[in-house]
């Protein structure tokens, strides 16, 4: 079996998802050999850094842009440069969208977002967790090609010193039919949800959108991502790109705090792979008690402000 | 403009999950199955397009006798007619790529439209693999979208912001929640569909190249290491998460 992992750049740097993707990869392969494919030979040294045995740079203009087919293109032709049978990917916004239509290429076994993987031979299993979060399907392959994408941050990144010799290659891109025109940035210099060590959420207990201002200062203070509930969502005080929950994002910060959540089961499907929960909630019956590592049975507007303060100080 | 809608029925989302004593399934007794909730987005969106520019739109399932309940829901929203693929489908995304697009190829579809992922699996991949396999461009996760010139200009969720994306048509788009308020059957809508056709296709089935080899339910959270009472307990809380927990 021989891995090929898509890591992902921006900026010249390799995003925090795909090096663990690539951590993933390295433990996976045991001794056996480890490629790269980036669109941005800056990245190069990291990926050798985190366990790149063969790092293959494409340095075409047009995949500066994200296409769904550009990218699925780049893909494919990485495999075949590379000599892999099985494509790792991370399951981000990119991941996701590309992921299909390049197994659909390969002809490969496609198995998503998944937070654990085991190689027995050419045999691949691996879990993803279905019905919102409330199963754990456990998915096997012995396809001769596979695609495999890992969920953001199931996998942390861990130095791995490998060689990381740089190839580049050229690829031929098709006509590209859906293009990318626009993109309007939202997170205003926050952290993504999707990459953030810590995402500080409020839900309706904030009881009116000015008060978000708490979620707001408190996110600032600790570098957090904003997240919100499908409550304030729904009711307009902020929009779904902050949704997290089984209708809005997934993610898997080491920090979540949950304030004035109540903690839905759609809520938590959304959160509950956090490394740590935090609730401060007034109802002490509320469901996210049952989830969260620590807790404050209080009014958020009491003990918003105060964190906000001691962490500043 | 001949519109396809992508539709599948699922568990409904309150659904309470019971998994089979050795682990190989799960209980699909007493379960409730519905239209997949991201659905109801794509099947809103035909029908605001009909109003517009004219159908007919026409839904397309693959799935055991048991769905009809499901296409008929879709009839009484306002879809003209459905295609039944029979079959059962699996864990091979591919194989219910392949079956969808057999079943609305040829037929002069000029926008395909699915909801950007079915709430049971969550695969996230029928729509962009059945572009694929009609060589058509696909767009998924799309907030909103509208159509002149023979192009579709979408908004699709990134994380952090909004991709602007110009396809040409026939494209698939696969649609997220915000796209649009889904209209619910009316009691004229649920009586139309009694005469609106269902095409029963029969269909080959590929062997499957993913199958499951078991379920399990995830290990529950072990919650409770400390509750507060009040705004005296923050530098507790605080200290807990410097020390104990290391995550500031």
């Amino acid at each position: 079996m021989k891995i090929l992992v898509w890591v992902e750049t921006i900026n010249g740097k390799a995003i925090g998802s795909s090096l663990g993707t690539l951590s993933e990869a390295r433990v996976l392969a045991g001794e056996g050999a480890v490629a790269v494919l980036v669109f941005d030979g800056a990245a190069a040294g990291e990926c050798g850094k985190f366990g790149a045995d063969e790092v293959y740079v494409m340095n075409n203009q047009a995949l500066q842009t994200y296409s769904n087919e550009g990218y699925a293109a780049a893909l494919q032709q990485g495999m075949t440069a590379s000599g892999a049978d099985t494509l790792l990917l991370t399951a981000s916004v990119a991941g996701r969208d590309v992921a299909p239509r390049v197994a659909m290429m390969l002809s490969a076994a496609l198995i998503v977002d998944v937070t654990s993987i085991k190689v027995d031979g050419e045999t691949i299993t691996a879990i993803h967790p279905v019905f919102a979060g409330k199963a754990n399907q456990h998915l096997t392959t012995s396809a001769g090609k596979k695609v495999i994408s890992t969920r953001p941050k199931a996998f942390l990144p861990q130095e791995h010193q490998r060689a990381g010799t740089v190839k580049e290659i050229s690829v031929i891109l098709p006509t590209i039919r859906a293009k990318v025109i626009e993109t309007k940035v939202v997170s205003g210099g926050r952290p993504l949800l999707t990459e953030a060590d810590i995402i500080v959420s409020g839900g309706r207990g904030l009881k009116a959108p000015e008060n978000f201002h708490l979620v707001e200062e408190l996110a600032d203070a600790l570098g957090a991502a904003l997240g919100a509930s499908r409550a304030v969502v729904d009711a307009g005080w902020r929009p779904h790109e902050e949704q997290v929950g089984q209708t809005g994002k997934t993610v898997s910060p080491s920090l979540y705090f949950a304030i004035g959540i109540s903690g839905a089961v759609q809520h938590l499907a959304g959160m509950n792979s956090a490394k740590t929960i935090v609730a401060i909630n007034p109802d002490a019956q509320a469901p996210i008690f049952k989830v969260a590592d620590y807790g404050i049975v209080a009014d958020a507007f009491e003990v918003v402000p105060k964190l906000i303060e001691l962490l500043k100080s | 403009m001949k519109i396809a809608v992508l539709i599948k029925s699922v568990p409904d989302s309150e659904a309470r999950i019971q998994l089979a004593s050795d682990g190989k399934d799960w209980v699909r007794k007493d379960v409730k199955f519905d239209l997949n909730p991201f659905d109801e987005y794509a099947i809103e969106a035909a029908l605001q397009l009909k109003e517009a520019n004219g159908g007919p739109v026409t839904v397309v399932s693959f799935g055991p006798a048991e769905i009809m309940e499901t296409l008929r829901k879709a009839l009484a929203i306002g879809a003209d007619d459905a295609i039944h693929a029979v079959g059962e489908a699996n864990a091979d995304p591919i194989v219910t790529a392949k079956v969808l697009a057999n079943a609305i190829q040829g037929r002069g579809f000029e926008l395909i439209l699915a909801g950007k992922a079915a709430i049971d699996d969550d695969y996230m991949a029928i729509g962009t693999m059945v572009a694929t396999a009609l060589d058509l461009p696909a767009v998924s996760v799309v907030v909103k979208f509208t159509i002149a010139d023979n192009k579709a200009t979408c908004e699709r969720e990134i994380d952090g912001g909004i991709e602007v994306v110009e396809t040409t048509l026939p494209a698939v788009i696969t649609c997220q929640k915000g796209l649009n308020e889904p209209r619910y059957p009316s009691l004229k809508g649920i009586m139309a569909a009694k005469k609106k056709t269902i095409e029963q296709l029969e269909v080959v089935v590929d062997v499957p190249m993913v199958t499951v080899e078991k379920y399990t339910y995830p290990e529950p959270r072990k919650g409770g290491r400390f509750l507060g009472k009040g705004v005296e307990d923050v530098p507790e809380l605080i200290r807990l998460l410097k020390e104990e927990a290391r995550v500031i």
